[in-house]
């Protein structure tokens, strides 16, 4: 499926629609508020998607550790220490890394999305665990395309 | 005299569990990965008397601070996620005390 087909399905759950009466009192469509999509609206996404799958603060705290360990070969605080960025503030980060963040939280919350009302468990615990799995695999993957 | 503990304090197990689980968390990413018992109990006892359920809270809001530090990849994240106390949470009687310990950070204030 091509992704104008994708988008056709898809759209008004992606950006629902609205109307508003012109002047003649018939219905217009509105054109939908996009923007230009930067690593903080992919990082709401991907979080989104871990709470919506069950995922409680560990899933969410687990699943960075996870993603930076596979990505980068090391934790965020040394990701932050060893390329002189401000703890806490992603912006600082240069821009391969980012990119690096970006692009994989993208594809892990595609995936996370494709399992929503899937996962379950008996414990928060396997619902946590069950997420981290899936982004530390996407993670990865996507790190197979990163060129350090 | 004892401070009233609320009904649903946790119980000594469970905390035991938690402290191990953020600590296996904390360690699991260094070097071989392997993680050593002993070490962890040795971390513990630094808190103090390992029979005592004051050394293990605080050896678990410890961890606890650590790893929202250490793991801190997004300040927004921080604050929605990690550090959203609901009552429903189970670190939720702990709060105080992990906002405490994660102040200790010198430059927690700005990470905020």
């Amino acid at each position: 499926m091509g992704f104008l087909n994708w988008w056709q399905s898809e759209k008004d759950e992606l950006e629902g629609s609205e109307t508003q009466m012109d002047l003649l009192g018939q219905s217009q469509e509105l054109a939908p508020p996009r923007k230009r999509v930067d690593g903080a609206i992919v990082f709401r996404r991907f979080t989104k998607a871990i709470q919506a799958n069950g995922g409680d603060e560990d899933a969410y705290q687990n699943s960075i550790v996870e993603e930076t360990r596979e990505l980068f070969d090391c934790v965020v605080d040394e990701l932050y220490q060893g390329t002189g960025a401000k703890r806490g503030r992603r912006n600082t980060l240069p821009q391969a890394a980012q990119e690096a963040y970006m692009v994989n939280e993208s594809l892990s919350a595609n995936q996370l999305e494709q399992l929503e009302g899937t996962i379950g468990g008996d414990s928060q615990r396997d619902v946590n665990e069950h997420i981290q799995s899936v982004v530390k695999q996407q993670s990865q993957r996507t790190r197979k395309w990163l060129p350090w | 005299m004892d401070k009233i503990k609320p009904l649903d304090a946790m119980k000594l197990p469970e905390l035991k569990t938690r402290a191990r689980d953020t600590w296996n968390t904390l360690n699991s990413w260094k070097g071989d990965g392997v993680l050593q018992p002993e070490n962890f109990k040795c971390e513990v006892a630094s808190f103090g008397d390992r029979r005592r359920r004051d050394t293990w809270i605080k050896a678990l809001c410890r961890f606890r601070a650590m790893l929202a530090y250490k793991s801190c990849l997004d300040s927004w994240a921080l604050l929605t996620i990690t550090f959203t106390f609901r009552p429903d949470r189970w670190d939720y009687e702990y709060r105080h005390q992990i906002l405490d310990e994660f102040l200790k950070y010198p430059d927690a204030l700005e990470i905020i």
